[in-house]
């Protein structure tokens, strides 16, 4: 029989492509013997089942030429006698050995058969799953773990199960290979056994329990835990298992006790919440695993961290010391120092005035590219050129460096500076911060400094963390005089005046030094020019290519009036045109470019014209379809034109019909506790339920001071008043509030740590605040509205202010879901006519939200003008509001759109239920 | 910083500072109310001119603020200035008119009438200062009205008597806007009598030196208390409605001039008197961590 490869082609062509390719793509050809035995082998599988052929094939080429031929033959035969008790089994050895042939030793390879034999007993659809998690096992190099997951799969497979029994271990073993940690997995497989050994079911309880915090533990740890939970379990089972599971109070405390490593979702909401008092910015942290960038890395080895001007990106977990509490520590200290970069302002450099100011600085003894560089692209900014070069060389700081031969070291000397400029800033305002950080940063520095020393580590050590270097290991006597020498500088340039400008003028004066340094023999570099950026501690230094500006279009209007401005030979600082367009919700009018240019505005420069970003004009006209709902036609405030446009907005009432579902009585029983303390608490707020009426002509009791009165008046021969008596009446609160929820996508998100949505959070928070009014008699209605384009806003009746909380009303409640945009003004008009129309003395509206109004044409500056202005007409009408935001961390411009005293920020979502009927009762409280 | 509106106010009384005649109060009568050592009190903005400006045109005034930021001592301040006597009342919601007018006593067998604060501030031409005016009740609110409006008088219904005020009377009043209760917030009617002055926390040099001078500190600690209620103030999470006071800073200089560690007197005279929430305590001593 001919047993080249055209005999395959024969019998499955596609089968013969892929093994030919694949022979192809081998460093070294492959033996006419082992092709031979390749295709006679596949054949023969083909003739049992295509699928089994296949497997054979593939398995074999993937082998060839990279096991002995003996090894080759060993794997036909255990595959062959594997098919003897069918194809399928033959297709998942043919398929799986492949791995353990080729990564594993001869250990392992008995190890498999021994273990896939007592799986195969269960039957064979055991053995897939587990399986393809023990190949991707194996590919990983991880051979121990490999060993410590057949020995689990063995404890598991040993004990009688039943069918559903043998499918739930081989999903759970499965996952459990591909959920644990690379570096952990072996000693936690193995842990997974010893539990699995005493009972199967506790298996799963172990595994939930890794996904909530017992993955976290190390070694050690673990091997206690998995003891205590055990002894737990010879107690009592069920202890047992949930104390594995994390579902007990016990389990977790001993878990949190044990645990040395911190994951950043346990700290995320005390450093989100550090962040936002120490910068006032909307800064949140982030894990950087989240950081999708390649150049992004961090730090080659060990913990660090990094922003982008909206998130500060730390490690997942940190385990870098032996105590919990350092850890944890380390997770602030890194936030600390990056906050540092946004409280003072090193992302507002600005290219022109770091120019100016460097060319001012004696000149003569700079050589020419350099300068004339310089020169060059100041001249270019001067004439108004800036804008287009903004696209194209990214921000500032990064535009500066690129002026340099070496960008790199350009960067890495204005790190140096920057570092030192905060160092001097963070030492006047934040003493323990430094006394706390310092020594650590010096920590970190002196384990860098064993690696051969770079150029600029004296620099850094000396201006960075004000230290003298000379001492320190790895210094070439060169680097700690260039550190001298350039801190000399740098003080006398400081002593002056201390901005993020300060450091550029050093670079210019220090970099051709610099440069020498780096090309001398000594330092360790290469000469060809290549130069090996610094590894600043933690990472921690300005990273201007992932800084990304929160309010790109206010960048981009400064550089465009910027640009406007220099054409007209009038020079304003873009960051200074930044700072205030900020201040000012990115309007400027004729005295503050006077302010900032020192002359007035030049005639025929229409300012208003310049400031009308031109992204805020994409006007789409949407053509909804109403549907027959009822249509409502309001007028919405053009900020660019400061006047209304008439019948501008369409709302729509949209009707929501939900199926039945037990989503209110589910809340009701979920937050059994909270509704109890809750009604108590609203209890206490109804002040005794009665208002005291004094001096009053009936009641049942008399009024003390009315009496004493009535006694002076009669001596005094004054006709006495009969208004003796005090009355208890009922107090009426007569308030009637509208609550107008925001259903726009993003409440579709997931709430971290979580499955619930953010809008499911939201109406569980509703349905708590509805038994509060209840409590409190007040009468209320629940609406929530979405839309999309400014003829399709839809308002979404939930419940209105006459209906009672029917079953109809709670099904609704239940049924809604997120919509699409938030086109905010038109509902917050069309909720205030709902309101008037109830008599009520106090009509209060609450906006629970979880962003910035937005829609087609509807963004950022005119959509909070609209919004803002729909407040206030309010206001006018005696409808008070208030208004909170979810999921969003405080933010000067929520205070911007609610005035400050109007709204609240819940920045996790999850403390809505709680807080949300707090907030109403201190809202109306008498 | 203090801005000045004026709300809907006529030509005052047209009293002016050269035509008072001190001969119609007795010295002895106004005696207790006076100011006889200047209070420390740094300017902030115009506010002094405009309350000046207030008092001889013989309007009233509401001082509007968060509490702690130094209404309180501004008006003492003014008082002294002025020379005229201060009478404080602070308000609660059992406060009656008859506790700001006066009533009927009976002593020895005898009825006598007594002035209440009000009546007696009127009389003697002090400035009344009505501290927390939300908190009084909605009725009692009423009996200023006459007062405040160009009448400027008062009418005491148990003697049958009315009451011009005295040309150098002057109602003052402060208001607290961060008290968010809809249900109590201050009626349009009152509010539109009062020319207004707003207050805030003083910016941060200035209420360094404020620190410094009460707490008796040196001005590098003050400024780093200062550098911290900053931060505390950016806090604008749910159940920090009002950020750390100028008070309370002074509070916590106090303790520190005595000797306790800076992070405790911190938490004491900071953190725990302004929340509960455990979650935002935890943020403050952060920030207090790193401070100091
Ligand atoms: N501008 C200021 N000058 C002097 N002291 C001030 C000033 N502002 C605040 N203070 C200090 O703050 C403290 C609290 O002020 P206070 O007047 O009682 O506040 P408020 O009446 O606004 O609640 C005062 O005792 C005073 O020591
Ligand atoms: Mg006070």
């Amino acid at each position: 029989m001919d047993n080249s490869i055209e005999t395959l082609f024969a019998a499955d062509p596609q089968l013969a492509e892929a093994v030919n390719a694949r022979l192809l793509e081998k460093d070294e050809p492959v033996d006419e013997h082992t092709i031979g035995i390749l295709v006679a082998e596949s054949i023969r599988g083909l003739c049992r089942e295509t699928a089994f052929g296949w497997a054979v094939g593939l398995g074999m080429v993937e082998l060839a030429g990279r096991v002995t031929p003996e090894n080759l033959i060993e794997y036909r035969n255990i595959v062959r006698q594997a098919a003897r008790e069918g194809p399928t089994l033959g297709r998942i050895m043919a398929t799986h050995l492949v791995a353990v042939f080729l990564h594993g030793s001869r250990a392992l390879l008995n190890h498999f058969l021994e273990v896939t034999r007592i799986m195969r007993i269960k039957g064979t659809y055991t053995l897939n799953r587990p399986l393809e998690a023990l190949s991707i096992l194996l590919k990983a190099g991880d051979q121990k773990s490999a060993h410590a997951y057949l020995a689990l799969l063995e404890a598991a497979f040993s004990w009688q199960l039943n069918y559903n029994q043998c499918l739930r271990l081989a999903s759970l073993l499965a996952e459990a290979a591909a959920v644990f940690d690379g570096t952990k997995r072996t000693w936690q497989l193995e842990q997974l056994q010893r539990v699995i050994r005493i009972d199967h079911h506790l298996g799963q309880a172990l595994l939930d329990g890794m996904q909530k915090g017992v993955q976290r533990l190390d070694r050690p740890a673990l091997e206690d835990f998995v003891g205590l939970g055990l002894e737990k379990y010879r107690q009592r089972a069920r202890l047992g298992s949930k104390f594995f599971s994390l579902d007990s109070k016990t389990g977790r405390d001993t878990c949190r006790q044990m645990q040395i490593c911190v994951g950043l979702d346990e700290v995320q909401e005390r450093l989100n919440r550090y962040l936002n008092a120490r910068t006032a910015m909307p800064l949140a942290v982030r894990p950087v695993s989240a950081l999708t960038q390649k150049h992004a890395r961090v730090q080659e080895s060990g913990p660090g961290v990094c922003s982008d001007g909206r998130f500060i990106y730390l490690p997942d977990e940190i385990d870098t010391f032996s105590r919990r509490s350092e850890n944890l520590y380390l997770y602030q200290v890194l936030t600390r120092l990056e906050a540092a970069f946004y409280e003072f302002a090193t992302f507002d450099f600005d290219l022109q005035k770091a120019l100016e100011q460097s060319l001012k600085t004696s000149p003569a003894k700079m050589s020419g590219a350099l300068l004339q560089n310089f020169a060059l692209r100041l001249e270019k900014i001067h004439r108004g050129d800036h804008e287009a070069a903004l696209d194209k060389g990214g921000c500032d700081l990064q535009q500066f460096f690129n002026l340099f031969l070496l960008p790199a070291l350009a960067a890495d000397l204005f790190t140096i500076f920057e570092l030192a400029r905060i160092r001097v800033l963070l030492t006047q305002r934040y003493s323990g911060l430094v006394q706390r950080v310092m020594p650590l940063l010096h920590q970190e520095a002196s384990a860098g400094a064993r690696k051969p020393g770079h150029p600029l580590g004296a620099l850094y050590l000396r201006l960075a963390l004000d230290m003298d270097p000379t001492g320190v290991r790895g210094t070439h006597p060169r680097h700690s005089a260039f550190a001298e020498k350039t801190a000399a500088l740098w003080q006398a340039a400081a002593g002056s005046e201390l901005t993020v400008e300060t450091g550029a003028v050093i670079v210019f004066q220090t970099y051709f030094e610099a440069a020498a340094l780096a090309d001398c023999p000594g330092s360790g570099l290469a000469a060809d020019g290549f130069y090996p950026p610094f590894p600043a501690p933690f990472g921690w230094r300005p990273r201007p290519e992932l800084f990304r500006s929160t309010e790109p279009q206010i960048d981009r209007l400064a550089a465009r009036l910027k640009a406007a401005l220099a054409r007209r030979d009038l020079v304003v600082y873009k960051s200074d045109l930044i700072i205030r367009l900020r201040q000012q919700n990115g309007h400027l009018d004729d005295r503050d470019i006077q302010d900032l240019a020192g002359s007035p505005l030049p005639p025929g420069l229409d300012l208003e014209h310049l400031l009308d970003d031109a992204d805020l004009r994409s006007a789409t006209d949407l053509h909804v379809d109403a549907g027959g709902s009822p249509v409502f036609w309001y007028r919405e405030w053009d900020c660019r034109l400061a006047d209304y446009l008439q019948r501008h907005v369409r709302v729509l009432e949209r009707p929501v019909q939900g199926p039945a579902n037990g989503f209110f009585r589910q809340v009701l029983r979920r937050h059994r506790g909270l509704i109890q303390r809750m009604r108590y608490a609203f209890e206490m707020i109804k002040p005794r339920g009665l208002t005291i009426l004094r001096q009053w002509p009936d009641g049942d009791e008399f009024d003390y001071r009315a009496l004493l009165d009535y006694a002076l008046d009669r001596r005094a021969g004054i006709l006495p008043s009969d208004r003796l008596y005090i009355k208890r009446v009922k107090q009426r609160r007569d308030v009637a509030v509208l609550l107008l929820v925001d259903l726009s996508r993003s409440t579709a998100n997931t709430v971290p740590g979580s499955d619930a949505t953010v809008l499911e959070v939201e109406k569980e928070a509703i349905v708590i605040l509805t038994q509060a009014l209840g409590v409190l008699g007040d009468t209320f209605a629940i609406a929530g509205f979405s839309g999309n384009g400014r003829l399709g806003v839809d308002y979404f009746r939930l419940k209105d202010f006459e209906e009672n909380l029917s079953d109809a009303v709670r099904r609704r409640i239940g049924a809604v879901s997120a919509q699409r945009n938030t086109r905010m003004g038109a509902a917050v008009r069309h909720a205030a006519v709902q309101l008037e129309r109830v008599p009520a003395r106090v009509r209060l509206l609450i906006i629970l939200g979880d962003g910035f109004p937005n829609d087609l044409d509807y963004k950022r500056q005119y959509a909070v003008e609209d919004t803002r202005r729909a407040l206030f007409e309010l206001k006018s009408r005696s409808i008070y509001t208030h208004a909170i935001t979810v999921n969003q961390t405080a933010d000067p411009e929520l205070d911007n759109l609610y005035g400050n005293i109007h709204h609240s920020v819940i920045s996790d979502v999850r403390q809505l239920p709680d807080k949300l009927v707090w907030i109403y009762g201190r809202l109306t409280r008498s | 910083m203090a801005s000045c509106r004026q709300m809907g106010i006529g030509d005052g009384a047209g009293w002016r500072a050269g035509e008072l005649k001190m001969t119609t109060t007795p010295k002895a009568h106004d005696e207790a109310y006076r100011i006889d050592r200047e209070p420390y009190y740094l300017r902030t903005s115009s506010e002094i001119t405009l309350f000046e400006t207030a008092f001889h045109t013989g309007l009233p005034m509401m001082l509007k603020g968060p509490t702690g930021c130094g209404k309180t001592r501004f008006v003492e301040y003014m008082a002294f200035r002025l020379q005229r006597p201060l009478i404080t009342v602070a308000c609660h919601e059992d406060l009656f008119a008859s506790d700001l007018i006066g009533r009927y006593l009976l002593k020895d067998d005898e009825t006598i009438w007594v002035d209440g604060p009000l009546t007696r501030a009127v009389r003697m031409g002090a400035i009344c200062y009505l501290d927390e005016i939300v908190e009084a009740r909605k009725d009692t609110t009423v009996v200023i009205h006459p007062l405040t409006d160009n009448r400027r008088m008062l009418s005491i219904d148990k003697k049958g008597e009315v009451l011009q005020a005295h040309p150098a009377f002057m109602m003052v009043i402060s208001y607290n806007p961060g008290y968010q209760s809809v249900l109590k917030d201050l009626k349009q009617s009152t509010r539109q009598r009062f020319v207004s002055l707003e207050f805030d926390y003083p910016p941060a040099e200035k209420e360094a030196e404020i620190v410094a001078h009460e707490g008796d500190i040196a001005m590098d600690t003050a400024l780093k208390l200062v550098t911290l209620a900053g931060k505390i103030r950016n806090i604008r999470e749910q159940g920090l409605t009002e950020g750390a006071s100028t008070r309370l800073l002074i509070y916590a200089a106090r303790l520190i001039r005595k000797g306790i560690a800076p992070e405790q007197a911190c938490r004491c005279a900071i953190c725990l008197p302004l929340t509960d929430d455990v979650r935002l305590q935890e943020t403050m001593n952060d920030l207090i961590e790193d401070v100091f």
